[in-house]
């Protein structure tokens, strides 16, 4: 058994938004680098898969060279293996279709996860294009899979509640984070092994882009109004901050 | 000179920093409010069952003696590893605190323990020790004797093929631990030079004659209590080491310890400096942000100045030690003393911008400013490390010489 996790090396996501500092619409290359946030989750959810049912793990990636020091964090969290196709571009189209002749130089693949959306971009759009790529179902805002009768039993989170899905044979899923994919600490010892894993670099394939050009990319201003509540009363209190909230539409 | 740190040691800080955050972090409040409790209640800087937690997942990631050799059960990264991971542990309080929580085995005991058990002390002490099922104190300091051993005054004698040993010990901690025992520093030849007259002693907390005195309330958390030894039996077997030979052995145990004190300075005096970061950013006074005013920047330029001053000296002497250097009593003096002075200025700067708050105990500021004020006497105070150094100096003629040529490439 195959399973494929793809992940994107992003600019540090911690950074609150109002600091970030932008060069030609990108974050400034001095941010320090880092796997995505819910990648993460999706390389852990491959983990466990991996640990449960003897599958064989590879990250696939789309980025610099030089982000494989970062995408090695997967390997140290327990992958077998990166393949990554050293690229520049931002485009959906171009990222999915390098991804997709990535996965098909791997062989015979039983299932794809990648993170509900870059930590960058936030997106989450390349999951559902590379599926269509690949011609396999897409299933978004899934948090649990378990191996089902030659398919995958999968829970998706709805904004209410969790719906389970049956999907026979392999697909695409966009992960969301749980607490049950909250991702591992990499051991010392796993951190000195995933240096000996293999990692596999591709050349980019040329290939055309979407239809969709980019005009202008702004952070906006950040304001601070500080309101203070009287709070003698702590449950009088809660409820008066849950009103303003909603009153102001935060919630 | 390769400045560039492998990536692999990047990684290894990178899962300590995370695992900080989820553990450490949350347990810093606790601390602060038991901290100041303990004055009047005995007990731990952190409750028993998330000490025990924090224990159990160390131990799991392999954080637990990261420079200790694979043969006693470590991970042997050496010390420059050990150095990076104790920076990041003491960012937090809890880390920073060696009686909150620090990553076992404390190495310069099991180097002693080590060089010098027997065959049966190996396996009664030394693999337990290893494992983390046991603990040791140091039993040397008396009220008449601290940095200069000369004036200790316990005696050990010899009657029959017993060793009864006299004395009043003070200043010794982990007398509230579970298991402990002492390795007593005791003289049994008085009128021999000082490298043969001390010979150590390896004595269980619960046997006959051992008495655990008043515990010494200090100005930070170091819970230490006077420990009495009233005509304690022991035999031949609980030597460590050879009868006379104490002296030496302890001289060496303290290298690795200045080093790791030095990291806990280091790694403390960033996460202070981001707190003055965001203080001065944040905090608006008469119209304006401290960040705009030349004092407060200064304060910020002079404390990171001094920062990385110290630390890659640090990185300097944990990477000699990696070289198999083992004479490190100059880099160890100069690292010990430039990292408890440097977080001392750095606590008192960070106090200073946070006003009020800086000096309450919810902040933990002043926390540090205590502690650091504790370790700048522990190991050896400041006045007889640069003792030291000045010694070696004079005696060889030179100034210090820190070249080291690199080896051919293999």
């Amino acid at each position: 058994m195959h399973i494929i996790v793809l992940a994107k090396v992003v600019p540090d996501y911690e950074v609150p938004s109002a600091d970030f500092e932008l060069v030609g619409n990108r974050a400034h290359p001095r941010y320090t680098r880092m796997i995505g946030l819910y990648d993460e989750n999706a390389i852990e959810l491959g983990v466990q898969l991996k640990e449960k049912l003897g599958a064989d793990l590879t990250v696939a990636s789309y980025g610099l060279g030089d982000d494989v020091q970062f995408l090695r964090k997967a390997l140290a969290m327990g992958a077998d293996k990166v393949v990554l196709v050293e690229g520049t571009s931002d485009d959906p189209y171009v990222i999915a279709a390098n991804l997709k002749e990535a996965i098909d130089r791997q062989g015979a693949v039983d299932l794809v996860l990648a993170g509900r959306q870059s930590s960058d971009m936030d997106r989450g759009v390349v999951p559902g294009v590379l599926a269509g790529m690949l011609d396999l179902p897409f299933v978004p805002q899934a948090c649990g899979v378990e191996s089902a009768d030659g398919g995958w039993k999968i829970a998706q989170i709805t904004e209410t509640g969790k719906r389970l899905l049956k999907l026979s044979g392999t697909g695409v899923l966009s992960i969301t984070s749980v607490p049950e994919n909250v991702p591992r600490i990499p051991a010392v010892k796993a951190i000195f092994a995933a240096k000996k894993k293999p990692v596999e670099k591709l050349a980019e394939i040329g290939t055309g882009k979407m239809n969709v050009s980019e005009l202008s990319v702004a952070i906006p201003k950040v304001e601070s109004n500080c309101e203070l509540i009287p709070a003698e009363d702590m449950d009088e209190a809660v409820r008066v901050l849950l009103r303003r909230l909603k009153e102001e539409r935060y919630l | 000179m390769d400045f560039s740190i492998p990536e692999e040691y990047m990684m290894l800080k990178e899962s300590m920093r995370e695992f900080v955050k989820r553990e450490l972090m949350p347990l810093e409040k606790t601390l602060l409010e038991r901290e100041l409790s303990l004055w009047t209640k005995p007990g731990h800087l952190i409750p028993e069952e998330d000490h025990k937690r924090l224990m159990k997942k160390t131990k799991e990631l392999g954080f637990w003696g990261l420079e200790v050799e694979e043969e006693f059960g470590g991970q042997g990264l050496g010390m420059l590893a050990k150095t990076l991971v104790v920076e990041e542990l003491s960012k937090c309080l809890v880390g920073f605190s060696n009686h909150g929580f620090t990553l076992p085995p404390d190495a310069p005991n099991l180097y002693y323990l080590h060089e010098c058990c027997g065959k049966k002390q190996r396996e009664k002490y030394f693999v337990p020790y290893c494992n983390g099922e046991v603990d040791s104190a140091m039993a040397c300091t008396e009220p008449g004797a601290g940095s200069d051993v000369s004036g200790l005054k316990t005696r050990a004698v010899k009657k029959g093929d017993k060793w009864v040993i006299n004395g009043t010990k003070t200043f010794i901690s982990k007398c509230d631990y579970d298991n402990v025992f002492f390795i007593v520093i005791a003289v049994t030849a008085p009128a021999a030079a000082s490298k043969d007259r001390f010979t150590a002693f390896l004595i269980d907390r619960e046997h006959p004659g051992v008495r655990i005195g008043k515990e010494i309330p200090v100005i930070g958390p170091m819970p230490t209590w006077d420990l009495i030894l009233e005509d304690v039996e022991v035999d031949d077997d609980a030597i460590l080491g050879g009868v006379g030979k104490a002296f030496i052995p302890l001289q060496n145990r303290f290298g690795v310890r200045r080093i790791e004190l030095a990291s806990s300075c280091t790694g403390m005096a960033e996460r202070l400096i981001q707190m003055m970061i965001d203080q001065a950013n944040n905090r608006i006074t008469f119209g304006q942000p401290l960040a705009e005013r030349g004092t407060i920047q200064n304060w910020i330029a002079d404390s990171t100045m001094e920062l990385e001053q110290v630390r890659w000296l640090l990185y300097y002497a944990a990477w000699k030690s990696d070289q198999g250097h083992k004479d490190l009593r100059i880099e160890g003096a100069h690292v010990k003393v430039a990292a408890t002075e440097m977080l001392t200025r750095v606590a008192d700067r960070a106090i200073q911008i946070h006003g009020g708050v800086g000096v309450s105990h919810e902040l933990g500021i002043e926390y540090v400013a205590r502690h650091v004020r504790l370790w700048r006497i522990v190991e050896g105070p400041s006045e007889v490390h640069r003792w030291l150094i000045a010694r070696q100096l004079l005696k060889e003629k030179k100034p210090y010489n820190p070249f080291i040529v690199a080896g051919d490439e293999d």
